[in-house]
């Protein structure tokens, strides 16, 4: 009797540690596969990320630089105060959003163009929701 | 005066730790906590007063309120940031710690839990006195203040926040009770005694996060009620922890997997902790932040780390006490254990999408975030799973069955889990979970057997739900687009006709206000959206304008005027909505009654 009762005990025991296993692996997986990369316009430029795929671009609108065509076409200038990024994007910014303020944008970099193209913007917000300044890194 | 009134509370929570501990001077130690709560309450009134009288010379006070302020806000500015927020679960906790001794005169947990709820008050109230002080003065005392953020101007947000707090608190009360237990041993009274906390925990803390989903879908103007955001996901993870808890208390009475039920109510505690500081202390927006006001955020770690070394280490040393069995397979208690796994592989998966990106940034400083398609791709189908075990557990007699078959189902189950997930069938899936759930009460109903009705409508809630978000997020749709005023816009079978726009000043903001009119298959409607410009500080928000309706939800977002006339707006047809505020209310009703119920077990 006891013996079986050790044999039951080990055979839960090593179905949980695999099941454990399983389940770490899926969500680690997952986790590569949906890692948005948060890169700056000097990381863009430098080529040393991967900036095929969708990537979220962040930094400081830049002062002077927000257009607004008739159609509901936004164009604004990205920088982190030492290279730029051109930005274009369709639809409502947030309320958040102003000029020397921070901004995330998410999409991807039209190499051809040299422009990316933004299907999401968000502004920078710190935990009270206000609008974020960035420091300038010396 | 006010910090010398933390001080002193924190020297009596040290008398009451050690009193307590003392078989001779309980009496003395029950008396002081009444003392400590009257001192708190004291320190409480004392600030409030100085926010109703605009004394700006207080720096929380400078930093979250303002004379044009109305004074519903001014009074709910006493919790809107992090200084006067833990200020606020500080004397919530000493509260709780009265009620209790009120309530039970002669338990012999009593003491165990006051001296707990005592060392825990000590270290946030020195957390409080040197951090984050509501009761700092400038020397030169300032005209006028900066203003309450105008997001927080909802009163939707001023009972989410207290709320949620009260939830963390109330774990924290269960945690002592636990702790007790592991020190003297788990009878029927101390089982009953955590069931009633558990449950009162449980409840708060839901009503806290769906309040602030609530807000988030009528206040941000994003249309949506649930971002995986990280500051939404540590108030999740004690509640994922706090939902196995609560079921693990149900099969821990009969001392199965006891020490399991222990480990869950300190890990609830702990979680719910990390919560807690986490959001305020701005660690997981950005470490940057976190670095720039390094005494907060390394005092919360060590704080965190030594609630974790203490009541872990004592879980470790004391479980070889507590005598655990095993469930029998395919007995209630076994699904039970199953639930309580993948509750826990749930908030395995919200714990390290939320804390990994941190952890990267820290060590390599590249940052990233972990976008909402990881969540939904794992947790869907965990779900599913909870939703299977649950409906299982219906029909007692495919468990009675022998093993093989038994085990047959169980693989059968993983299987239809793997098919929806693949083939997106989730919503059909839940819908026949759905059907079969009511059938099967109904049927129960017919024959006059015994149904718990918390428990069926519980589940219930959790299916509905699971319904409604799905529905929500395969058919709602918005669309952006410029449109003059008179002019008419088609969209989904609907059509849109802008009629006005109007400037209307208030008391602290001006707002332009236009009005729409919606016209869906013989329905006709009109919807108010605002835009508003406060005074103090020119924020601009949005008050989304939405006509819901039990199936759909119509939501419009003014966006900003052009030269020509014509204003840019956002237009969106949210399905489930309704839906999803119902199912959940259920569900806290359901909690409420189990607790209530449970009273007299």
């Amino acid at each position: 009797m006891i013996r079986k009762n050790r044999l039951n005990k080990i055979l839960i025991i090593t179905s949980l540690l695999i099941s454990i296993a399983l389940i770490l692996y899926s969500i680690l997986r997952a986790l590569e596969t949906n890692i948005d990369l948060y890169l700056t316009p000097t990381q863009i430029e430098s080529g040393e990320y991967n900036t095929d795929n969708n990537f979220k671009l962040g930094g400081m609108v830049k002062e002077d630089s927000l257009r607004q065509s008739e159609s509901m076409e936004i164009e604004f200038t990205v920088t982190d105060f030492s290279k730029e990024v051109e930005v274009v994007y369709v639809g409502i910014l947030p309320n958040l959003f102003k000029e020397n303020s921070g901004v995330v944008a998410s999409g991807y970099l039209d190499k051809e163009n040299n422009v990316f193209i933004a299907n999401e913007i968000l502004a920078k917000h710190d935990e009270t929701y206000m609008p974020i300044k960035i420091e300038v890194e010396d | 005066m006010g910090t010398s009134i933390l001080w002193f509370s924190a020297f009596l929570c040290v008398l009451i730790f050690s009193f307590s501990l003392q078989r001779k001077s309980h009496n003395l130690a029950k008396n002081l906590i009444y003392a400590n709560l009257g001192t708190l309450f004291i320190g409480a009134l004392y600030l409030g007063y100085q926010f109703l009288s605009d004394n700006f010379s207080f720096v929380y006070i400078f930093q979250n309120s303002n004379v044009l302020l109305p004074t519903f806000y001014k009074v709910s500015a006493f919790w809107a940031a992090h200084e006067g927020s833990f200020f606020l679960m500080i004397i919530l906790l000493s509260s709780c710690a009265v009620i209790n001794n009120i309530a039970m005169k002669e338990s012999r947990y009593l003491s165990l839990s006051n001296s707990v709820i005592a060392f825990i008050l000590f270290f946030y109230l020195i957390f409080l006195a040197l951090t984050s002080n509501p009761f700092m003065i400038f020397e030169a005392a300032p005209l006028n203040g900066s203003d309450l953020n105008p997001l927080l101007q909802d009163p939707l947000l001023v009972i989410h926040p207290p709320m949620l707090f009260a939830g963390y608190v109330f774990y924290a009360i269960t945690f002592s009770f636990v702790i007790a237990g592991m020190f003297t041993d788990f009878d029927k009274e101390l089982f009953s005694i955590i069931k009633i906390w558990a449950g009162i925990s449980w409840f708060t803390l839901s009503l806290g996060i769906l309040l602030g989903s609530m807000w988030a879908y009528y206040e941000l103007g994003w249309g949506g009620y649930w971002f995986w955001d990280p500051v939404e996901n540590v108030a999740l993870m004690p509640w994922l922890a706090g939902t196995a808890f609560t079921h693990s208390l149900i099969f821990s009475k009969n001392k199965v997997l006891l020490s399991w039920m222990v480990f869950l109510g300190i890990l609830t505690f702990l979680l719910s902790i990390l919560g807690s500081f986490i959001v305020r202390s701005g660690i997981l927006n950005s470490v940057h932040s976190f670095a720039s006001d390094p005494s907060r955020g390394v005092f919360l770690l060590s704080l965190f780390a030594l609630f974790s070394l203490v009541s872990l280490g004592a879980f470790f040393f004391r479980s070889n006490f507590l005598h655990s069995g095993w469930p029998k397979f395919m007995s209630k208690n076994y699904l039970l254990v199953l639930n309580n796994i993948i509750l826990m592989t749930i908030l395995t998966i919200v714990f390290l999408g939320t804390l990994y990106p941190i952890y990267y940034e820290v060590i390599y400083s590249e940052k990233f975030s972990v976008g909402p398609k990881y969540f939904s791709e794992l947790i869907t189908p965990a779900v599913f799973a909870l939703i299977i075990l649950f409906t299982l557990e219906q029909f007692p007699k495919i468990l009675s069955m022998d093993k093989l078959k038994a085990s047959l189902i169980l693989i059968a189950a993983t299987a239809i889990i793997f098919i929806i997930n693949y083939f997106n069938m989730g919503l059909l899936l839940s819908g026949i979970f759905l059907a079969t759930l009511i059938l099967k009460f109904i049927l129960d109903l017919l024959n006059n057997e015994s149904v718990r009705l918390h428990k069926l409508f519980g589940h219930l809630a959790v299916v509905l739900l699971t319904f409604s978000v799905l529905l929500n997020h395969e058919f709602s749709k918005n669309i952006d687009f410029k449109i003059k005023p008179n002019d008419k816009v088609e969209f989904m079978g609907t059509s849109l006709i802008f009629k006005s726009v109007d400037v209307v000043p208030n008391k602290n903001f001006d707002s332009v206000v236009g009005t729409f009119e919606v016209e869906d298959k013989g329905r006709n409607f009109n919807i108010i959206s605002e835009k508003r410009v406060y005074k103090v500080g020119s924020v601009i928000t949005s008050e989304t304008g939405i006509a819901p309706y039990i199936t759909k939800d119509y939501l419009l977002v003014l966006g900003d005027r052009y030269k020509d006339g014509s204003w840019s707006v956002r237009y969106s047809i949210k399905y489930g909505i309704m839906m999803i505020w119902m199912s959940s209310c259920l569900l806290l009703l359901s909690i409420l009654y189990g607790t209530i119920r449970r009273y007299d077990y």
